[in-house]
């Protein structure tokens, strides 16, 4: 009887100190940082929230009609002239060259 | 539906951390192994040498606006990356106004001089955290254009069902349809190499780390950043390919002249 006492006072001191972290707020402070790597993604059961979607200027993903399709074209033809920057700036990365310096 | 898949960019948190750490002991007095100097008492220094470190000063001083105007570009772009979440944009973004933080403060510093010797330490500095600043310019550049390339294969996506949807539509109308159908399958192939080659250039950039004057490493550097490159290049002209064959398929169905009854299945 006594051996089953020293584990249940065992037991509460446990949930005790456990409800102590919990509502002092220090199990924050060494909380993970939001995982952002897939891998982290891959090993949860829950998916992290997903940023919201961005349109991009298309239309409603269930419009098939000739002015969606002409919206939807419209905006992917935006997006290509910024991946020409985009591009351009990978290009352009590479022929960098620091100033010279005296020392 | 093409999956796309979130990038290693916490990794690029911890490489743009290399920038960080010489030019912030600098400015705080150390020198870049982290060894605390101690200033010397400025010596009266002659005409030409006193020449020599305003000449130097202004040098340094281009220098580091430079990569400050490319640190401000790099951040903005960060910013409008959509395939990252807004947490890991804010670190990011941290991350950089902390080095733009500690190039300014070098700057203030290395205008302030008055010691040869210390300048010449502050400025070398500058020479010596460029490898570091140079690869992650790059792998940064790489990153941005993967992300907009992933960002127009889901828009295409999208566009190439309602196409499906309209070609269907025209088929149950009795319409021939087989060349249409085709040209889809060619655009959907393509989004998916484009898709491929983005996920590629960002693998190749983003296991890179700086050579720190080590040829090898840099040698081995440059060829995967040039390979990555070419696979920026290559999704390039899928998209356009693919862009293209959307084209092709809206202008047959035009001809067709048989509007959409049907939407979408998702996918």
């Amino acid at each position: 009887m006594f051996g089953m006492i020293k584990w249940l006072v065992v037991i509460l001191v446990v949930l005790g100190g456990g409800w102590f972290l919990y509502t002092s707020g220090i199990l924050t402070k060494f909380a993970p940082a939001p995982a952002l790597a897939p891998q982290a993604v891959e090993n949860t059961t829950t998916p992290p929230p997903s940023p919201p979607e961005n349109t991009n200027g298309m239309s409603a993903a269930t419009d098939a009609s000739d002015a969606a399709i002409d919206q939807d074209t419209g905006a992917v033809d935006a997006q290509l002239a910024l991946l020409a920057t985009d591009t351009t700036n990978v290009d352009t990365s590479v022929n960098d060259k620091p100033l010279t310096q005296l020392y | 539906m093409i999956k796309n898949k979130l990038f290693h960019l916490a990794t690029y948190a911890a490489a743009i951390s290399f920038l960080v750490l010489p030019v912030i002991s600098v400015a705080q007095g150390q020198d870049a192994t982290g060894q605390t100097i101690t200033a010397p008492a400025a010596a009266p220094v002659s005409a030409a040498t006193a020449k020599k470190m305003e000449k130097a000063k202004e040098r340094a001083g281009q220098e580091i606006d430079r990569r400050i105007s490319t640190l401000n570009d790099l951040n903005a772009r960060i910013q409008d990356m959509q395939k990252i979440t807004s947490d890991f944009k804010k670190t990011l973004n941290l991350t950089i106004q902390a080095q733009i933080s500690a190039f300014s403060a070098l700057k203030a510093k290395i205008v302030a001089n008055t010691d040869e010797a210390t300048l010449k330490s502050d400025v070398q500095s500058i020479t010596q955290s460029y490898r570091v600043y140079a690869l992650v310019f790059q792998q940064v550049r790489i990153s941005a254009a993967a992300d907009r390339i992933v960002t127009l294969t889901t828009m295409m996506t999208t566009l190439g069902s309602k196409l499906q949807a309209r070609i269907t539509a025209a088929q149950n109308a009795g319409a021939q349809v087989g060349s249409l159908t085709t040209t889809l399958t060619n655009m959907s192939t393509k989004l998916q190499d484009a898709n491929a080659k983005a996920q590629q250039a960002v693998a190749l950039s983003i296991a890179l780390v700086p050579d720190l004057g080590d040829k090898t490493i840099l040698a081995s550097n440059n060829a995967a950043l040039k390979t990555a490159r070419t696979s920026i290049h290559a999704a390039r002209k899928d998209l356009d390919a693919a862009r293209k064959d959307a084209h092709t398929i809206i202008k047959g169905l035009k001809s067709l002249s048989i509007t959409a009854t049907t939407t979408p299945t998702a996918q």
